[in-house]
């Protein structure tokens, strides 16, 4: 049992990893067809990938149910959202180009005026904490909300009726905010390698769960 | 005085919410008309699709859901229609599971507006156009795309078989495209810029929300990226160069209007806090 555990998995991740970093230096016929294999497969089970997720969402809100944990009443939402969804879509069908079904209708009703509205009211929390969190305590704080105020002004157009404000926000993000990004993009890839290096010789196992 | 101070350095979040929700409204009911100055980021996309020779493969890519339609979606309205209007090959493919019913809806209304200004115009799907759907997998979709799209999209939307539809004569794999734009409302553009289009020498208009536009500058300044069009004000740009008044450019009055409220309020927020800092440092030495 512990060889399907722990060894077999690492020998997986292994092989695959070590497989996946040669075929791309061999362009012969061979080594992109097993290349093309593995993407073919690791595809199929991006699909199991969501399958899981619906077992575990489900499993979630049914245990808050059961146990009648404090605003059980939005898990029963979900769930009889969820399912209902999966019922439309998978007995009446949805992103059908010349028909319109019922997937469709519950689409353009429900679920774009819902997840507009959620994001509608990012515009309002945002404002709030904007005016009660962006102060000038600390140098650096000063900086950025002198940024900060120069890119919300001059980045719409009643910046442009402000001299030299359009051009001073975009000279903003096109230098130092350029720069800003630039470090993390590096650093977000280097930190990439080095988990994948990690993964691939076994030291980092947290993807196999279950801890100790 | 420091009663008045107080009070606004504390001020009810239902007041701020109120003023916000008249920055919109007031200006939406009596419009400006504050004028749009196309960017160079946005005019670089505009003259990269405007360039193209009629029948050029274009691929849009389709990464966002409804909550961000309201800044996405007429991007999504200007990338097909300067590419219908042009006579481009567009191939749509979505990579977002809750986007999948958005690109149709696009070109559909897209296809509506254009025979209503010129009864003559007509494109056909899997021809002129195809709308892929979606498919799992993002990254390995990009990989699988690279080498063919025909397997990567075996079917498309309309459930017909990808090797049999004319479109794919002008392109079938992504390195045969001429112009990428891609639409996004999280990680997968920077997925498209490192699997998809520099792999494939594949230039890219990225289409992008408001608050993703600053992570794009290193892409673009290393020409990773042809151009970039953030968010509402972007899309507004882009109406403004193809000379018609969509959503965006409606919205462009409200958006300045609630920017300046927000500046105004920190300015004050700030300007306060420091009086009010100053009358407690006074009270206390004296």
């Amino acid at each position: 049992m512990q060889f399907f555990k722990r060894t077999f998995p690492i020998v997986l991740a292994f092989s695959a990893g070590i497989v996946m970093f040669l075929v791309q230096y061999m362009p012969a016929k061979a080594p992109q067809n097993l290349k093309n294999g593995y993407i073919d497969w690791t595809i199929i089970i991006a699909g199991f990938a969501g399958i899981f997720g619906i077992i575990s969402l489900t499993h979630y809100h049914m245990t808050k149910v059961r146990r009648r944990v404090p605003g059980y009443g939005f898990s029963i939402t979900t769930l009889v959202g969820f399912t209902v969804m999966i019922i439309i879509g998978l007995f009446f069908g949805i992103a059908q180009r010349d028909v319109r079904t019922a997937g469709d209708w519950m689409f353009e009703n429900l679920m774009i005026p819902m997840q507009a509205t959620m994001f509608a009211t990012l515009a309002f929390f945002i404002a709030s904490a904007a005016f009660r969190a962006f102060r000038a305590r600390t140098a650096e704080a000063s900086a950025l909300l002198i940024a900060g105020l120069i890119v919300i002004l001059g980045r719409v157009p009643i910046g442009h009726y402000i001299p030299k404000l359009s051009e001073l926000a975009a000279w903003i993000m096109a230098n130092p905010n350029m720069a800003a990004y630039r470090g993390v993009v590096l650093g977000v890839a280097l930190a990439g390698i080095a988990m994948s290096v990690r993964i691939i010789f076994g030291i980092e196992r947290t993807y196999m769960g279950g801890g100790e | 005085m420091k009663r008045f101070l107080e009070w606004f350095l504390v001020l009810d979040r239902r007041i701020i919410y109120t003023l916000v929700a008249l920055a919109v409204i007031v200006p939406l009911l009596f419009p400006l008309h504050l004028k749009i100055y196309p960017t160079p980021e946005v005019k670089s996309v505009y003259d990269s699709l405007n360039e193209l020779p009629e029948g050029s493969p274009v691929l849009i890519s389709v990464d966002f859901d409804p909550s961000a339609l309201p800044e996405l979606y007429p991007m999504l309205i200007s990338a097909l229609r300067q590419s219908f209007e042009r006579h481009l090959k567009v191939f749509v493919v979505c990579l977002w599971p809750n986007g999948v019913n958005l690109a149709p809806m696009a070109i559909d209304e897209v296809i509506t507006d254009l025979k209503k200004l010129n009864p003559g115009f007509n494109v056909v799907d899997g021809e002129d156009y195809v709308y892929l759907g979606y498919q799992p997998g993002t990254v390995l979709v990009m990989l699988k795309m690279a080498q063919d799209i025909r397997k990567a999209f075996p079917k498309d939307a309309s459930g017909n078989e990808t090797a049999t539809l004319p479109i794919f004569q002008s392109a079938w794999k992504l390195s045969q495209m001429k112009y990428m734009v891609f639409i996004e409302a999280g990680d997968t553009g920077d997925l498209w810029i490192v699997y998809g289009t520099t792999p494939n020498k594949l230039p890219v208009g990225a289409g992008v929300t408001g608050v993703m536009a600053p992570q794009y500058f290193p892409w673009l300044q290393a020409k990773q990226v042809d151009g970039i069009i953030a968010g509402l004000k972007g899309a507004a740009e882009w109406e403004v160069l193809l000379g018609y008044e969509g959503s965006a450019t409606k919205s462009m009055d409200p958006q300045s209007i609630v920017h300046a409220l927000i500046f105004l309020a920190i300015v004050l927020a700030n300007i306060f806090a420091f009086w009010l800092a100053a009358i407690k440092r006074k009270e206390e030495r004296s």
